[in-house]
């Protein structure tokens, strides 16, 4: 399933990458990202609480960057399993410099298994839209301070 | 599958029920008619530690007029608004919808509270009370609270009340009897994948119409009503407007329609609940 | 029509169950349906797949025999431009040709497919059918018809063509009293043998229904059976009884004799009764005979005591059931829902036992062809994950979905066995998707759509409508 979205940062590009490859922000901008725990270069374990509204199941996984082209562009590679199944995205982040600013763009492509996918399937399209949506929000706030 | 294991309170009073929600927060659900809750509990796609069942506090299971409006308690069963002659009379959009839920058994157990609160994206009741422009009385720990439907449906599957709220009464107008649901069900679930209430207002020349099932949570068109608004209603000016009836929101996709399908419902069923309700009076 | 080739690619899921190549065999050999066809020529590849293995559900591959040729007549008769019901009686062998020798290699054991047509059209009023199409394609709804005329294998069968045996066992018992025990060795699950085995024992030995008493579905009972399946418990099992019936009756004719002082050959019976030929008035019931048996006081030199057999049937043949199913739907332009407004179905199992048994099997056979060509679907994304995990999402039919079914039937015994029967438990699921099929493409016909695959949902079915520029 193939989401993607484009938002604006009145931040200059180098500063958007830097906050993306920092732990402690990127944990924040993961929606229901709990932990974050290095465990090598570029390498974390995670503990995520992902789902909607009263539905959430806690999944227990990865965080990776990868392919990091500073400051253009990475891949964020995120992965956990948990209680109602498993889930795994790959997001590829492309920040270019627009005007005083940038822009990100975010092209994600997530895969879900297990209960959740056997028989909520309906939720889960929309789900990813809204953890993507989660993740601009986040980080615009976080850039701001 | 079995639900995990939980506690159980049965409160007798709204308070005693608030009380347990402020004692165990987000661990808390609260038991309605179950017919959203328990299955997700049987999946254990929820589990709460405390289950508080509210389904004997009386206060929340009745009807009655206030103020020129029709109070309805939150823990009335779809049944009971189904086959109400009064509601028939003086609302008749809820009887229409409340027929067209699940089906017999669901509709003697869920309730109209419960369902809205849940704020299922494909249920029903959200798309008429948008549609009524209801008002939802809230209750809470930090002040009792009114909300009106379109602030009340705030996202998939959530609604306005908080975790340690509870709401008590839905208020609606008095109506004629143009008002109509539509619905394209979902073949297996019998949820709507595009559900469409229509209100027409004759005397003014307006309409108000809640889509149900074709986006992340219930809408109004307002595109529809917009075109509609100072004009006489016709097959020709329903037609026109009706296309404007998903525009400006993200239609949901799944295995079971498209969003290029869904939006397309949306439409076809606009038209169609509009050219109902105007040929009812 | 003179030979038909098929390639099949078949998808088997993960591992093979136990009929799981059977299924498209049983395709292969039924690919001829109800016609005259000279050859047949079919290949195919199963292919297993991260997902769950499919084996036999009600039809088994016969289901897909008859979607397959149905769709076929339709296609020929369309692009030939001729009459679908003309292509079809032209092809089909007359009652005299049977048993009729398919290029499959099978043996039609009776058939009278011309009468089930013509019972079914006149049932359907086909003529009025016909101008109510064309009133409504006028009026430009999206109206259609369809034609089923089906042919199908059950009552499996010789053993030589089966796994481990294909024959029935049957035991029946005259108790003491006068009662009838039977034991089956199929195991009736809602069929209701437990109702027409006992009607056969009643008919057949002259004893109130309500004497007899039909067990099954228990080794400790019925040490041997091969159960339940393929549509074969009556042809099968039911000859098993009748055969056994018939030993009891051979034997006790040999007892009557020694009490009506007469010999076996001069004894007959009717009714439940024995008596000697000429002599009405002098007769013997079970009651008596069954005390005299277990007794034992005044039996003739070499009698064995009790009056209870048990047999094995081989049968020497499948048994070919047939019908004709019409339908007559209508496609909503804008949502792409079909609905079904008539249903007619002509099903020929041979003789009857009980006709109310057979309605039901038609009823609900008919009824799971509708989930299968209106709404069931089991999806998986493309990593083999199922989607459709719960019945929230695949959609089975229900009550409502249902219309009124207008059933008649035609009664062409079959000498595969004694009682004539042939089996009825899957015939509906066969004959009704392919009519329901050629009826929702009749429908969408006019938009130039040549074939549209199962199931019509209403998605499938309103893009087929845009893309072929049918939208309102």
């Amino acid at each position: 399933m193939k989401v993607a979205a484009t938002r604006e940062f009145n931040v200059p590009q180098e500063k958007v990458f830097a906050a993306l490859i920092d732990p402690a922000i990127l944990q924040k901008c993961i929606e229901g990202c709990e932990k974050m725990e290095k465990t090598g270069e570029d390498s974390y374990d995670a503990w995520l609480k992902i789902g909607v509204a009263g539905l959430k199941g806690s999944y227990a996984g990865k965080v990776r960057i990868q392919e990091k082209k500073p400051p253009e562009s990475f891949t964020l590679q995120v992965e956990g399993k948990g209680g109602p199944g498993w889930v795994r995205g790959t997001a590829r982040i492309q920040i270019s410099p627009k005007g005083e600013g940038s822009e990100l763009r975010c092209e994600s492509d997530g895969q879900v298994g297990g209960l959740i996918a056997a028989v909520g399937s309906r939720l889960v399209e929309a789900a990813a839209k809204k953890m993507l949506d989660a993740f601009f929000r986040n980080l615009e706030q976080l850039l701001g301070d | 599958m079995i639900a995990a294991a939980f506690d159980y309170v049965r409160p007798a009073t709204l308070d005693e029920a608030l009380e347990h929600l402020a004692k165990h927060g987000e661990d808390a659900k609260v038991l309605a008619g179950g017919h959203s809750l328990i299955p997700a509990m049987k999946l254990r796609l929820s589990q709460p530690r405390v289950v508080v069942d509210i389904g004997r506090i009386r206060d929340l299971h009745s009807m009655s007029e206030r103020d020129g409006k029709i109070a309805i308690g939150a823990l009335t069963t779809h049944y009971e608004i189904e086959s109400s002659d009064f509601l028939k009379r003086s609302c008749p959009l809820l009887p229409e919808v409340a027929g067209k839920i699940g089906d017999v058994q669901v509709r003697n157990k869920g309730t109209i509270g419960g369902s809205c609160v849940h704020a299922d994206p494909a249920g029903d009741w959200p798309a008429a009370m948008l549609a009524l422009d209801a008002e939802f009385e809230i209750g809470s720990p930090r002040g009792n609270r009114t909300v009106v439907a379109k602030d009340f449906f705030v996202d998939m599957l959530t609604s306005a009340v908080q975790p340690d709220e509870i709401l008590k009464f839905i208020l609606v107008p008095v109506t004629a009897q143009t008002t109509a649901y539509v619905k394209f069900a979902q073949k297996a679930s019998g949820f709507a994948i595009a559900g469409v209430a229509a209100f027409v207002d004759k005397a003014r020349k307006e309409v108000a119409l809640g889509v149900t099932g074709v986006a992340a949570k219930a809408y109004r068109a307002a595109g529809v009503e917009a075109a509609l608004r100072g004009l006489e209603l016709s097959a020709a000016t329903i037609a026109t407007a009706a296309q404007k009836a998903a525009d400006g929101i993200d239609p949901l996709s799944d295995i079971h329609a498209s969003a290029e399908f869904r939006a397309h419902l949306g439409r076809v069923q606009a038209k169609r609940a509009l050219e109902l309700a105007a040929s009812r009076g | 029509m003179l030979a038909t080739r098929c390639k099949a690619i078949v998808d088997v899921g993960s591992y093979c169950q136990l009929l799981t190549p059977a299924i498209p065999t049983l395709t292969g050999i039924m690919l001829c349906g109800c016609y005259k066809l000279k050859a047949v020529q079919m290949e195919v590849t199963g292919v297993h797949t991260n997902k769950m293995s499919t084996d036999a559900y009600r039809g088994a591959g016969r289901p897909e025999a008859a979607y397959i040729i149905e769709r076929v007549m339709d296609l020929v008769a369309s692009e030939l431009g001729l009459d679908p019901v003309q292509v079809r009686l032209k092809n089909m062998p007359e009652p005299t040709e049977f048993p009729f020798q398919t290029a499959t290699g099978l043996q039609y054991d009776s058939g009278n497919y011309q009468a089930a047509f013509n019972k079914a059209r006149e049932l359907a009023d086909w003529p009025n059918l016909l101008k109510e199409r064309d009133t409504a394609r006028k009026a430009g709804r999206l109206f259609g018809i369809g034609l089923s005329t089906y042919v199908e294998i059950c009552a499996l069968g010789p053993s030589k063509t089966m796994a481990a045996g294909g024959w029935e066992w049957g035991c029946v018992r005259i108790e003491i009293s006068g009662k009838v025990t039977v034991i089956t060795g199929t195991t009736p699950h809602g069929q209701g043998q437990e109702t027409s085995f006992a009607q056969i024992a009643a008919d057949r030995l002259g004893v109130p229904i309500e004497d007899i008493v039909v067990l099954r579905g228990d080794t400790a009972t019925a040490h041997f059976g091969r159960d339940t399946y393929g549509s074969r418990a009556t042809a099968l099992g039911g000859t098993a009884i009748v055969m056994s019936i018939d030993k009891i009756i051979e034997k006790t004719k040999t007892l009557a004799a020694a009490l009506l002082k007469s010999t076996p050959e001069k004894i007959e019976f009717e009714d439940g009764k024995f008596f000697v030929s000429g002599e009405a008035n002098n007769e013997l019931g079970w009651g008596q005979l069954a005390s005299e048996a277990y007794v034992a006081k005044n039996l003739p030199p070499g009698f064995e005591p009790g009056l209870e057999a048990s047999s094995f049937f081989e049968p020497p043949n499948c048994t070919f059931p047939f019908g004709t199913h019409i339908v007559a739907v209508e496609v909503d332009r804008d949502t792409g829902q079909v609905k079904i407004l008539k249903y007619i179905a002509v099903d020929d199992c041979g003789k009857q036992v009980n006709p109310l048994l057979v309605e039901g099997q038609v009823q609900g056979g008919i009824a799971q062809s509708i989930g299968a060509a209106l709404m069931e679907k089991t999806v998986y994304d493309e990593n083999g994950q199922l989607l459709t995990g719960e019945f929230m999402d695949y959609a089975i039919p229900r009550a409502a979905d249902i219309p009124d079914y207008v059933l008649g039937s035609t009664e062409t015994p079959s000498p595969s066995n004694p009682l004539g029967v042939k089996g009825v438990g899957e015939a509906g699921t066969i004959g009704a998707t392919p009519a329901i099929a050629n009826a929702v493409i009749d429908a969408l016909s006019p938009l130039g759509i040549r074939h549209l695959d199962l199931p019509f949902t209403p998605e499938r079915v309103w893009r087929a409508i845009q893309e072929n520029g049918g939208g309102s």
